[in-house]
């Protein structure tokens, strides 16, 4: 999904690109970034020279990344290396990049333009967002680095010029252009809060975390996802976004998004032909169980008009990232004033939104058993939330292994393991290390888990060692 | 081709036999002579008899063929290129009796008699019918050197039988001693047992009788020429064949049998037991009732609607299903318009019939065509089988005796759950006419109620206890340890879901007892439990909305289905039986007591309503939903089962599965309301609910819904 284009294609591109611009002659001068100046700008300037001029700006600071990270998906603890880019935001070493660039590492090295290498802190990380601040560990009295800076990312239309800058496949610096293709693109399924920027600018695989830049030279997103068979498809996080989670995870290591439980659904579906008969609003769709909403009483149906007295409407369903991430900034734990229109009629409503915490599970290896086992998780595992508030489920399943041989699946929800009901990852981790203990007495063991919903039980040998080299 | 094979293995059996007769002989001869000195002289004398014979003995060389594509009996003689041989005894010049082996003249290319070099013509000339022995006649007479047998009833004992045979390929005569021993049995008969097939001669060397039949009577009946012996003679024979044949024509008839379409299942999709017509084969057995041969499960004949019979010159009665025999794989039906030709029921015992001369029709319906091969066969063996009753080992045929009455019809036994093919289960099953006639003075002991056709509304009916069940595996068993209950965990099923209000609930029975098996009351056999498990794995809702509308089709409900192959099996008892259940519970078995009852409406047989402007079934939420979607009674809901594609539904994102909560905030708690809070409405919007996730659909439409027709059925 994130990786796109190949090598080729992107310096094809870039090829064409200078090439138009060879004979045209230009200032050497950037002038600011305003809206209404830019276009005259670039009608004075030679193309060349402001391709140039951005990159330059912005080339020094873009980051190679190599991390180290542990995942369990594969059934047991493994380490890989990945790769990714950022970009130099401060003079002294903060990064920003992708939250799935770093996402579980548990080393991180870059890469400087100047071949200057170093270990890098997560300093905080955004799941919702995909956005993670690394600090640079610099010596002291180290010089100052050179970095790019965020622009503004609202501005932007369709067909303006951008590039999209990193170290795609982990070769040096590289740089593509394209153009804007969508300021306000919506990925149903991906980030809840975010509204994307498509380009045409080559987004291709180690690209993940580079920063798009605009004709001035200012970060204007980080880029996200490609998409594999797009071709011409890349997707930026805008700065607008990026700049407001880096200032959260500069502060708090992480976003604090609160959390009410409300789903939303836009006035007007064209795809689906829906359209409901108001102009401002936006629908409650439905609220979760146990969640503020609920408790406040919002129903299905209702339609939301202003939230602490600021309008709100949500028109298309591309309207609705803004919107909830507006409610996912309301103060937590103090009540929110809801207007909404409910049979025809405005009546207000309290809404108390609470902190969302953690929205993933932490992750157990168990050796030998092959398989492992993570947290149920309200916002990660819904469907297993649904059958099961607080658990322990298997997360991946090793294959051979001696999970993989009994028929464990992804996704079974543990209950018992020899009869004794588990509910953490401690208590399976006593129980899994009691049971490697004394393997030599008994070697088999009987997991009541929960699939689809219905119970089951498993056997489970683990007699066989499949780690043997 | 199962008959072919067991014909195989019985000459192979036979041949082994034989071996094993002469190595025996082999070496007790030899041993006798030292032993016993006077027996030496014998050893001439027994020499002398044999040579006495040899111009007497003739090989008669069957030529086989294959016919129209069906191989022959003792198919591999043809592409050996050799004919099938046996032993002859030559009655006259031009008279030779031969095994009678029953071959159907299409499987015979020719025959010949062979006296040493020499071969001649033959054809059957006369069927013995109380011998396993046909006469044949030659084309022309034997040479000279060949010398009939001049039997003599009065030839005095002690007798030997000779038989003669092919031993490694070298064709063998030998003597046999006919002990004076008997065999008695409880009808009186008293015999002597000897070698089959073969001569018997007195000590003098005079020809005394044959022995082409099992028994040997002990009073001497047997002795005398088989010419003078009871025959049916070749042209006698072909007469009564036709006779057969027409009567057959009349009587023994395809009968079509339509069956209403099945409501889609995926689980039973692909089964014969979806077809909605089958030609089978039906034996008229008096002036309206017919006896149609197909051994159909409740399901089935559940969809059962229309009995056509096929007479001569396309005509066709139409018959009315009677009953089910609840023993056998058919179902009587009485035909709309009496006939006057019927086959006539043999009221003579198969026993009395032991290799006697009977008829025989080989009938096959392929498709709209009924083909009958006509020839003659004889009983062979016996089997004790069910209820100590004594059947017949037959072939695939209807077995009639000379005058056409019909004395035994392949006929599948039933088992419950079991359905199978043309004449059903495995070889030898068979309903002689004795016992067809008591069943038939016997209906109300002899017939199963719930194997019937039922209106449509009734047809997805199916028992339950109230259970989902998990099947054992041999390591589960082995683990928890109930591995000696449940052969090794090849049956049993752990509970793991428990319906509330059910028959298992109120039993007390609770999730993770072990559920070993049932014993319904007049059933001889406990059934075991072994519940079969498809898919297991959970249904891709995380792909929902890539599914397009018409795949739903095909694809297996989310939830766990009330019909599974327990319940299937429970519903073929029959509803009202009684059962005992045993469940393995703290190491102990635990009996409860049920009975048979019909689920609860389940998601095949829900109440449902086709809303004709959105081209949407809904159909109210039962019990098995219910439990998937975690739903009580109480929360409204009606789930969608169908939308047609391309339908304003379907352009609006509805999908199967989902489930409409309101209609204008108004609850919908069944169908009913659906029909009522949507009709004559042109705008409306409906609360929709993916799982758990909501929205709201509004509705717009140009004609209010329930404006004109009624609503059809899906």
């Amino acid at each position: 999904m994130r990786i796109s284009v190949c090598c080729a294609v992107l310096l094809a591109c870039l090829a064409g690109c200078v090439g138009e611009a060879a004979h045209s002659d230009g200032t050497g001068e950037v002038p600011v970034a305003a809206a209404t100046s830019r276009s005259e700008s670039l009608a004075r300037q030679g193309f060349r020279e402001i391709v140039t001029n951005a990159k330059d700006k912005v080339f020094p600071a873009v980051v190679f990344i190599r991390c180290l990270r542990e995942s369990h998906e594969s059934g047991r603890k493994q380490a890989q290396e990945v790769s990714g880019s950022g970009v130099l935001v401060s003079s002294d070493g903060e990064v920003l990049t992708n939250w799935h660039v770093i996402d579980k590492a548990v080393e991180v090295r870059c890469l400087l333009y100047d071949g200057g290498n170093y270990d890098a802190k997560i300093v905080g990380s955004d799941k919702d967002t995909d956005l993670a601040l690394l600090k640079l560990e610099l010596k002291e009295g180290a010089a100052p680095l050179p970095f790019a800076e965020l622009g503004d990312s609202t501005v932007l239309q369709e067909g303006d010029f951008v590039m999209a800058m990193g170290a795609p496949w982990g070769l040096s610096r590289s740089v593509s252009i394209g153009i804007v293709s969508c300021t306000k693109r919506y990925l149903p399924g991906s980030s809840e809060y975010s509204q994307w920027l498509q380009t045409d600018a080559a987004i291709s695989p180690g690209n993940s975390g580079g920063p798009l830049v605009n004709t001035v030279g200012e970060i204007v997103g980080i880029n996200a996802r490609g998409i594999m068979r797009g071709g011409d498809t890349g997707f930026t996080i805008p700065s607008e976004t990026v700049g407001f989670v880096a200032d959260q995870l500069r502060q708090h290591g992480k976003v604090d998004w609160s959390w009410t439980g409300l789903r939303l659904q836009a006035l007007r579906d064209f795809n689906k032909n829906i359209y409901f008969d108001a102009t401002e609003g936006v629908i409650v769709a439905s609220t979760d169980p146990d969640s503020p909403a609920r408790d406040a009483g919002l129903e299905t149906n209702d339609r939301i008009v202003k939230i602490n007295g600021q309008a709100v409407t949500a028109e298309n369903e591309e309207d609705l990232p803004t919107l909830r991430k507006m409610i996912g900034l309301l103060p937590r734990n103090e009540a929110a004033r809801i207007e909404i229109i409910r049979d025809g009629a405005p009546q207000v409503i309290a809404m108390t939104p609470r902190a969302k915490g953690e929205v993933e599970g932490e992750e157990l290896d168990c050796p030998r058993w092959d398989l492992t086992v993570k947290d149920i998780n309200q916002f990660d595992n819904p469907d297993l939330f649904f059958h099961r508030k607080k658990g322990v489920f298997v997360f991946g399943v090793k294959s051979p292994g001696n999970a993989s041989n009994a028929d464990f699946y992804t996704e079974d929800i543990i209950l018992k393991i020899g009869g004794k009901s588990v509910k953490t990852l401690e208590e399976v981790k006593a129980v899994h290390k009691e049971m490697l203990e004394n393997i030599d007495k008994k070697h088999r063991v009987v997991f009541t888990i929960l699939r689809n919903g219905l119970m089951r039980q498993i056997v489970l040998d683990f007699m066989r060692d499949y780690e043997k080299e | 081709m199962h008959r072919k094979v067991l014909t195989v293995a019985l000459t192979m059996l036979l041949a082994a036999a034989m071996v094993y007769g002469q190595d025996a002989d082999a070496k007790k001869t030899p041993a006798k002579a030292d032993a016993d000195e006077p027996e030496t002289s014998s050893v001439e004398q027994k020499t002398e008899l044999i040579e006495a014979v040899m111009p007497s003995l003739v090989r008669v060389e069957t030529w086989m063929k294959v016919d129209k594509g069906e191989d022959p009996p003792y198919s591999s003689t043809v592409t050996e290129e050799r004919p099938h041989e046996m032993a002859g005894l030559v009655l006259a010049p031009d008279m030779v009796l031969t095994q009678d082996m029953s071959f159907h003249p299409r499987f015979v290319k020719r025959i010949v008699v062979r006296f040493g070099d020499q071969t001649i013509e033959a054809k059957p000339w006369a069927y013995m019918t109380d011998q396993v022995a046909l006469i044949l006649k030659l084309d022309k007479p034997l040479p000279k050197e060949a010398k009939p047998l001049e039997f003599d009833a009065e030839a005095e004992g002690p007798y030997v039988s000779i038989p003669y045979y092919q031993s490694f390929g070298v064709w063998t005569a030998s003597t046999e001693p006919i002990s004076g021993e008997v065999v008695l049995n409880e009808k009186g008969e008293s015999y002597h047992t000897v070698k089959n097939y073969s001569l018997i001669v007195n000590e003098e060397g005079v020809p005394a009788g044959i022995r082409y039949h099992g028994r040997l009577p002990a009073d001497g009946s047997w002795r005398g020429s088989p010419l003078k012996k009871p025959l049916l003679k070749a042209d006698e024979y072909e007469k009564r064949l036709a006779t057969l044949k027409t009567k057959c024509d009349n009587a023994i008839v395809r009968v079509t049998l339509n069956f209403r379409s099945p409501k889609k299942r995926s689980s039973s999709r692909y089964s014969s037991g979806s077809a909605t017509e089958r030609h089978v084969v039906g034996a008229i057995i008096d002036s309206k009732t017919v006896v149609v041969v197909t051994n159909l499960s409740s399901d089935v004949t559940a969809r059962l609607e229309k009995i056509t019979a096929h007479l001569p010159g396309n005509k066709r009665v139409t018959a009315t299903f009677k009953h089910t025999l609840k023993d056998w794989g058919c179902f009587l039906a009485t035909l709309d318009t009496p006939v006057t030709d019927f086959v006539e029921l043999s009221k003579e015992p198969t026993t009395g019939m032991y290799r006697k001369l009977l008829l025989s029709a080989d009938v096959r319906i392929q498709g709209q065509r009924r083909l009958v091969y006509y020839k003659h066969r004889r009983i062979h063996g016996y089997d004790v089988s069910y209820k100590r009753q004594v059947f017949p080992d037959i072939s695939g045929d209807l077995y009639f005796d000379l005058d056409g009455r019909l004395v035994v019809m392949p006929m599948a036994r039933r088992t419950k759950g079991d359905d199978s093919g043309r004449w059903g289960g495995s070889g030898g099953n068979c309903l002689p006419s004795t016992m067809l006639s008591e069943v038939l003075a016997d209906l109300p002991n002899n017939i199963d109620k719930s194997n019937v056709p039922v209106v449509e509304q009734d047809e997805s009916r199916v028992a339950w206890m109230g259970l989902i069940l998990q099947p054992l595996t041999r390591e589960l068993a082995r683990e928890i340890k109930v591995s000696h209950l449940t052969s090794d965990g090849s049956n049993g099923a752990i509970v793991s879901y428990v319906y509330e209000d059910s028959p298992a609930a109120a039993a007390g029975v609770k999730q993770e007892w072990l559920f070993l098996r049932i014993h319904v009351e007049g059933e001889p056999k406990p059934m075991d439990i072994s519940a079969s498990e498809g898919f297991t794995r959970p249904f891709p809702w995380q792909a929902f909305d890539r599914i397009p509308v018409e795949a739903f089709d095909r694809a297996p409900t989310p939830w766990t289905t009330i019909e599974d192959s327990f319940t299937r099996k429970l519903t073929e008892f029959g509803f009202g039986k009684k059962f005992k259940a045993d469940f393995f519970v703290d190491g102990k078995v635990v009996t409860k007591d049920f009975t048979i009852v019909q689920s609860p409406t389940h998601y095949n047989t829900a109440a449902k309503f086709k809303a004709k402007t959105l081209e949407t079934t809904v159909r109210d939420m039962t019990v098995e939903v219910r439990r998937y979607f975690q739903k009580t009674a109480k929360d409204p809901g009606v789930i969608i089962s169908k939308i047609e594609p391309g339908s304003k539904a379907a352009v609006k994102g509805l999908k199967p599965y989902e489930i409409i909560t309101h209609v204008d905030d108004e609850p919908v708690m069944n169908v009913k309301d659906f029909e009522r809070l949507i009709k004559g409405k042109t705008e409306y919007r409906l609360s929709i609910l993916r799982r758990r996730t909501g929205r709201t659909v509004p509705i717009k439409l140009e004609t209010a819904e329930g404006t004109d027709a009624a609503p059809d059925a899906e």
